[in-house]
């Protein structure tokens, strides 16, 4: 069964179109990672999961519950770090995890809570006092509140240092080992990366992609590319190279003496490099170059790409 | 039973703020002054005794509930929007019922420690003041003042819930101070005479009514409406039976009304409203 279930989802905030017919299904057990630039609907998607936002049409179901109608009800399963969000600063980090407690009707240890995201030490310090990487800290005890089964994380790792965000991802890895699905967003691609099995790319509120890291990899042009060094790539070599099956791309680097051939799933490196060799050229090296998170992503989010 | 946990949150939030401290602070030094110079003579009758009170007290309601009242109240919820704090309320099984009952539990239970905290230093004063000591007509009189005040949380409460901003909330809350107290005087201004029963909205009958309604367990007060009965007559047997919609007690209906049409208006636009 779906843990999240999104059929046609659509937000407009008067005549912008923040979310647009967006599909989209979280099997249980997953992480998933909601990727995309900034305003491209990924916190407006998520609102609408937790009612902070009425979608102008489709629907919005987590366990099989409305999130509009039943909105406590399935809160009450969730964990949830939300967007845009601010603590109560007259209250201590320890008050926040009471308050979470006593809401959701849990039994866990605030000081247990506090120390696995690594703020024990400000326990009973008023929280408006607390740095942004704190904030986010403690705002994340809060989700774990009541062990949910779903984790809605938006941007979880924003405000805070590389350590802080290794942590992070370390605390979904041992979550979702304990069952839980994890739903979380961010613009970096980085972030993701490491511990999702699944990615789905949201551009202008529509989803354009929504599989592995590997598989965006191998639908996106110059998801490899194969770097030749050598003498005598003339411009016939390179028409040549250009013709081959699986070749995208050719660019010279350096010309007459290095290639870059960004290449496709279905392409045989040993035939790019015979054929040069065919050609009349020298080949002295070669090198395999993965195209780079930054460009995978830049290829689904500004260029045409889709899977 | 989610409000609770909201209640008691906001509570323990709200006791924190430096402001209403200071609030509260002026009006116990001023609230005592007035009492100070109110004792300045023989109080040896419950009669002299509940006037000296009831002087004391005016003042409180005029100003310090309202004020106290607005300013606890006011920006409750449309704060936690502007902020986000709400996100992290929200979030948690909580519905948006659940968080205007609880702001307004939570705030009146604010109110109340407010009004006996800003009273206490004067009762005490009359107290040691007087030769008398009728508890009943000193207690009675706080709870009438609590319930004005939780009238105007109410009405906080529910105009927080119904603006946008907190720049709203401000001007609402300015506007509500005095229209809450003035709307009689316009009516005046303009010679619309208004039918009995909605002269009773007003602030101050309403709290002598229901002053009126609680003394009148302990003592012989007719059953009639201030707006009925007449000023003068506060003290007086008289025996005079009203309609039912006419009569002192039915002032804490009126109050449990004026708390929850706000509230309820209050809520239904923050229901569909986008955070």
């Amino acid at each position: 069964m779906a843990v999240i279930e999104l059929d046609g989802l659509t937000k407009q905030f008067g005549s912008l179109t923040a979310v647009q017919g967006l599909d989209l299904r979280i099997g249980n057990g997953e992480i998933f990672g909601f990727l995309g630039p900034n305003g491209a609907g990924k916190s407006t998607t998520i609102n609408i999961v937790l009612d902070f936002v009425k979608p102008t049409s489709g629907s919005a179901t987590v366990f099989g519950m409305d999130c509009q109608r039943q909105g406590t009800q399935l809160r009450q399963r969730i964990g949830v770090l939300p967007e845009g969000y601010d603590i109560y600063d007259r209250l201590t980090g320890r008050q926040h995890l009471e308050f979470a407690i006593e809401s959701k009707n849990a039994t866990n240890d605030p000081q247990q809570l506090l120390e696995r995201v690594g703020i024990a030490e400000a326990a009973d310090r008023k929280a408006g006092g607390y740095s942004k990487g704190m904030a986010q800290r403690l705002t994340l005890a809060m989700a774990l509140v009541g062990d949910p089964e779903l984790l809605i994380l938006d941007e979880p790792t924003t405000g805070l240092d590389p350590n802080g965000a290794r942590q992070i991802r370390e605390i979904i890895r041992e979550e979702n080992r304990r069952g839980t699905t994890v739903f979380f967003s961010s613009h970096i691609l980085g972030q993701v990366e490491a511990v999702c099995d699944r990615v789905g790319i949201l551009r202008e509120g529509q989803l354009v992609a929504d599989d592995s890291i590997e598989g965006l990899r191998e639908n996106v042009p110059g998801g490899e590319s194969l770097v030749v060094e050598g003498s005598g790539f003339t411009d016939s070599v390179v028409a040549s190279v250009r013709a081959l099956a699986g070749v995208e791309t050719v660019d010279e680097r350096e010309p007459g003496s290095v290639l870059a051939i960004s290449l496709n799933s279905s392409s045989s490196k040993t035939a790019v490099l015979s054929e040069i060799e065919n050609a009349g050229a020298t080949v002295s090296d070669f090198s395999t170059q993965e195209a780079s998170l930054e460009d995978l992503f830049a290829a689904y989010t500004t260029g045409g790409a889709r899977a | 039973m989610s409000w609770q946990a909201i209640a008691k949150k906001d509570f323990k939030d709200s006791l924190r703020s430096r402001t209403l401290w200071g609030i509260i602070g002026s009006f116990i030094f001023l609230i005592f002054l007035l009492a100070f110079l109110a004792t300045d003579g023989d109080i040896n009758d419950t009669e002299g005794f509940v006037s000296v009170i009831g002087g004391t007290f005016l003042f409180g309601v005029l100003l310090f509930v309202p004020l106290t009242g607005l300013f606890i109240s006011i920006k409750s919820i449309v704060r936690e929007r502007e902020s986000g704090t709400i996100n992290l309320l929200l979030s948690l099984p909580h519905s948006r019922r659940d968080m205007v009952i609880g702001k307004f539990l939570g705030r009146s239970a604010v109110m109340s420690i407010s009004i006996v905290a800003g009273f206490l230093p004067a009762c005490i004063l009359i107290l040691v003041e007087a030769q008398v000591t009728p508890l009943y007509e000193l207690f009675a009189f706080l709870v009438a003042t609590i319930c004005l005040g939780l009238l105007f949380v109410g009405f906080g409460v529910g105009f927080s819930a119904l603006v946008n901003s907190e720049t709203q909330a401000t001007v609402a809350g300015v506007l509500l101070f005095f229209l809450l107290y003035l709307w009689p005087f316009v009516f005046g201004a303009l010679d619309i005479d208004l039918p009995d029963f909605l002269d009773r909205f007003y602030l101050l009958t309403l709290f002598f009514d229901m002053l009126a309604a609680l003394l009148s367990v302990t003592e012989n007060i007719g059953n009639a409406s201030i707006v009925v009965r007449g000023e003068n007559n506060f003290a007086e047997g008289a025996a005079a039976t009203a309609p039912i919609h006419l009569q002192h007690w039915f002032a804490f209906v009126i109050l449990g009304a004026l708390i929850a049409v706000p509230l309820a208006v209050g809520y239904i636009r923050f229901d569909s409203a986008d955070l």
